[in-house]
């Protein structure tokens, strides 16, 4: 970073700041013209969004926060909240859920935030992490299934259920302990955080979620390279994973109903084939520049709100949007690659890329789903998709990447204090 | 930590190529595949803009309406009979009995799906309501009525005109037909489909066109080799006739074998070729490719690409095999033929307007590729002027024209009984009328009468507009 850049940059996050908020205003002004009369929910989030929006980018200057990747998450959240508002109508209950459910998550952010930048007993947590983690993954085994998949766990709080699902969260989990394992030099170490990984994706395996276990796979392979740079290793570890899908493709009726349907949806329109034909007939609809908000049929897509989120997105907002909306991703794992590219240790150098790798697969894996590019998989479009645990575990991540920011820009004032007292005393 | 920051760096380049690759593919994938999407007929979006939006007019290429909505926001149809019955599976109805129709395949464009959104706050702001754009098709309505009129009474068929230059669709005509105005009238069977393009025949004779490219393409000396039929030939575990009954044609050339259509010839040409050059050289022609074209929806032709034994291959190469192809194919296959081997992609519209009147861009197809060297092209174009002056074709002849055509009798059934499907495949070799036609009529006979016939009445009717 040239010293010269820090003001220029400072108007950078202020022009972008005033982007998202009017982005913000204009859909919200859209849904409150269209609701008349308008519920409260909406009024409050209405006014939430700028205000919330403009606060976190007047955060003090001490914290060092990237603004970049906190405008471009904030934007996802607000195309979220907004295209959920439009489409779900009153059909659901709460359709301001997404809001709070923001909120929880910069809360959450910051919560971590705080506590990646000041603690440092990486091995101790790793051990409590990888023990939480396995129990959170088994739990779901002990409080009943939801839609028939054992990968939520059901909460009875008073009368409402909750649920969560905790591979959303023992993704970040997986990220600090492969963090901490591969950052040392010691292949004992290395080992073991391998063979967490492995248990993870065990148990995902065994619940059937796939999907979450390509995303580990993905994470824990990348993260490897990085530390080792081992080809050998990691064409290995390649290898194995091609395998397993041979596997799971021959063992699991699942995964051969996914591919079938991925290869020819049209023909399985009568069953199987169903959402992804009405997902591809939504983004043709939409056309290169939308429907236009709450327009269309968008609830004609089954999970119009998770699994499909984009093809609502294309449908209402269009291609061209739903473009941006890529490139918003791409924004974010590109500056988490530099965070990571920056940072002065190992283990935030490896987390950060870690983060930015989850972040950038799993907005893949799902678009390609949406699209038929790649076979469908139940992962969440992070930021975007309907639902509680997959927002909060990504602000948990997007904290663990503001305090690799942090700290590599505390050391930079900190090289350029040194770098100055030094000039200083020559002369 | 430099060691990391270098890999860093690596999966920092592979995400990039991926996000780009991943959004062009996307935009690539909406773009080509967008249309077909839409105009699905699980696409409920499409009803409920029929009710709310006055659908965009279909005009012919020379400005005569095909189809419109009127005031009431009924959806009437050409006055003229012979016209409305000749187009009717090409301009489509609204309840999508025909499956490829204009009104079908490209209802997002007449619904005014892919509007502009200046248009869109125009018409809000002028509180009309949405109006679709008009389509302007390069199909001559006259010309199909014409060719509609000509085709023998009570037959079933299909005729396909293009230009072969430019690969605009002149006319499709399919038989039998139906009344897209009044659709609760009972049909005969097969009337909702368009049999240019949906149609998926037994070539016969009109694919030695395919397996004589493959020859000239891939066997060096082929032009003086001597063939001999004596009615009937042994390959691999059974005969190859030849439809000369008791006589045979004895020695031919490679000329001659084309112009009187010799089975044994090319069985035998089949059988030096092998499986594997005569399916490099039909795939290349398109057999087996997913067609996906801008302006229509045409089937995909087969050739069996497993051929494993000698029998099966010569009849391949005969045009007997598992082979199936539409006549719109056989169109395009014969127009690389006359276009020194280039093959056009088939276009139908003309050109997009908005309902204020700007011109939509609308974008069509580049040419399908060469599918045959310009050396291959001319001697086949000379072979077929024979089949046309004093071969099996002289029936297609157009005074004051070079005509060059293959006439085809597809064997659809074991039974001798059973007529053969009637083929005729050609074009004028002219710059000035540069006209392609495929002809195709069920259990007509031999491809030499009716469909020779018939294609020719088309390629002249054709010269005449």
């Amino acid at each position: 970073m040239k010293a010269g850049g820090s003001k220029r940059k400072g108007t950078g996050s202020r022009l972008q700041m005033l982007f998202v908020i009017l982005f913000q205003l204009l859909g919200m002004a859209l849904l409150v013209l269209k609701r008349i009369p308008v519920p409260t929910g909406l009024w409050l989030t209405a006014v939430c969004l700028p205000v919330v929006t403009y606060g976190l980018n007047r955060l003090p200057k001490k914290l060092r926060l990237d603004k970049t990747l906190l405008n471009m998450v904030l934007f996802l959240c607000s195309v979220s909240i907004i295209l959920l508002f439009g489409v779900t109508r009153n059909t659901v209950p709460l359709d301001y859920m997404q809001a709070i459910f923001a909120l929880i998550g910069i809360v959450a952010m910051f919560v971590v935030f705080s506590f990646m930048k000041y603690f440092r007993e990486w091995g101790k947590l790793s051990v409590l992490l990888f023990v939480v983690s396995v129990l959170a993954l088994i739990a779901p085994r002990f409080t009943g299934s939801v839609n028939g998949a054992y990968n939520w766990i059901k909460l009875r709080i008073g009368g409402s259920v909750l649920t969560l699902q905790p591979s959303e969260f023992v993704k970040q989990a997986l990220i600090l302990i492969l963090a901490y394992c591969f950052s040392g030099e010691k292949w004992s170490l290395r080992i073991l955080g391998i063979a967490a990984a492995v248990i993870f994706c065990g148990i995902l395996a065994i619940q059937g979620d796939f999907g979450a276990l390509l995303l580990y796979f993905v994470v824990t392979l990348a993260m490897y390279y990085a530390s080792t740079g081992n080809l050998l290793v990691t064409g290995a570890g390649i290898g194995c994973g091609l395998a397993a899908a041979v596997g799971a493709y021959f063992l699991s009726e699942n995964v051969r109903n996914r591919v079938m349907i991925w290869l020819d949806p049209w023909s399985h329109y009568n069953d199987k084939g169903y959402q992804l034909v009405q997902s591809l007939i939504a983004i043709a609809s939409g056309g290169l520049f939308g429907m236009g908000l709450g327009s269309g049929s968008p609830r004609v897509v089954p999970l119009y709100d998770t699994d499909f989120v984009f093809s609502s997105i294309c449908e209402q907002l269009g291609l061209v949007f739903a473009l941006a909306v890529m490139a918003v991703y791409f924004v974010i794992v590109m500056r988490g690659m530099s965070i990571s590219v920056n940072s002065r240790t190992p283990f935030y150098c490896l987390a950060a890329l870690g983060e930015s790798v989850l972040i950038g697969a799993q907005a893949m894996l799902i678009i390609g789903g949406n699209v038929q590019l790649l076979p469908l998989t139940g992962v969440t479009l992070p930021f975007v998709a309907s639902g509680g645990s997959s927002l909060v575990a990504s602000f948990c991540g997007i904290g663990i990447l503001e305090a690799a920011a942090s700290i590599n820009r505390c050391d930079d004032m900190a090289d350029k204090k040194r770098q100055k007292e030094r000039k200083g005393g020559a002369i | 930590m430099k060691e990391f920051r270098r890999h860093v760096v690596v999966i920092r380049l592979i995400l990039l190529l991926v996000f780009i690759g991943m959004g062009i593919r996307l935009f690539d994938t909406v773009y080509s595949q967008g249309s077909r999407w839409l105009a699905s007929k699980h696409n409920t979006r499409l009803s409920v803009a029929k009710e709310q939006v006055v659908m965009g007019s279909i005009t012919d290429c020379n400005g005569v309406t095909l189809a419109y909505d009127d005031a009431l926001g009924i959806r009437c149809y050409s006055e003229n009979n012979a016209i409305r019955y000749a187009t009717a599976q090409t301009v489509g109805d609204v309840s999508s009995f025909s499956g490829t129709g204009v009104q079908t395949f490209h209802a997002g464009t007449l619904l005014g799906f892919s509007g502009s959104i200046i248009d869109r706050t125009w018409e809000l702001y002028k509180g009309k309501s949405k109006q679709g754009d008009n389509i302007q098709l390069t199909v001559n309505a006259d010309l199909c009525a014409d060719i509609a009129g000509a085709f023998p009474y009570g037959v079933k068929g299909a005729v396909t005109l293009i230009n072969y230059k430019t690969g605009e669709i002149l006319a499709m005509v399919s038989m039998p037909t139906y009344d897209p105005a009044n659709l609760s009238l009972p049909v005969e069977d097969t009337a909702y489909m368009n049999k240019c393009l949906q149609g998926l025949y037994t070539p016969g004779s009109v694919f030695k066109l395919v397996t004589l490219t493959s020859a000239l393409e891939n066997l060096t000396g082929v032009l003086s080799e001597v063939y001999t039929c004596e009615g009937t030939k042994q390959f691999g575990s059974g005969n190859v006739t030849c439809m000369s009954g008791n006589e045979h044609h004895g020695t031919l050339t490679l000329r001659e074998a084309l112009t009187r259509s010799c089975n044994i010839s090319f069985a035998q040409i089949g059988y030096e070729l092998g499986s594997e050059n005569l399916v490099k050289t039909a795939k290349t022609l398109g057999f087996n490719d997913n067609f996906i074209f801008a302006d229509i929806k045409l089937y995909n032709s087969e050739i069996q690409t497993d051929i494993n034994n000698v029998y099966d291959l010569a009849w391949t190469a005969v045009g007997q095999g598992k082979t199936l192809v539409t006549p719109m194919h056989m169109a395009l296959i014969v127009s690389a033929i006359a276009n020194d081997g280039v093959m056009p992609s088939p276009k139908l519209i003309k050109q997009v307007t908005g309902s204020t009147g700007i011109q939509r861009p609308h974008k069509s197809d580049g040419a399908y590729g060469t599918v045959m060297s310009s050396g291959t092209a001319s001697i086949i174009k000379e072979y077929m002027r024979d089949v046309v002056e004093y071969g099996t074709g002289t029936r297609a002849q157009v005074n004051g024209y070079r005509v060059c055509g293959k006439t085809g009798s597809a064997e659809v059934s074991d039974d001798k009984n059973v007529n053969t499907n009637a083929w005729f495949v050609g074009f004028i070799d002219d710059e000035r009328m540069p006209y392609a036609v495929s002809v195709v009529l069920e259990g007509a006979g031999s491809g030499g009468y009716h469909a020779a016939e018939l294609a020719s009445n088309a390629l002249y009717y054709a010269t005449t507009y």
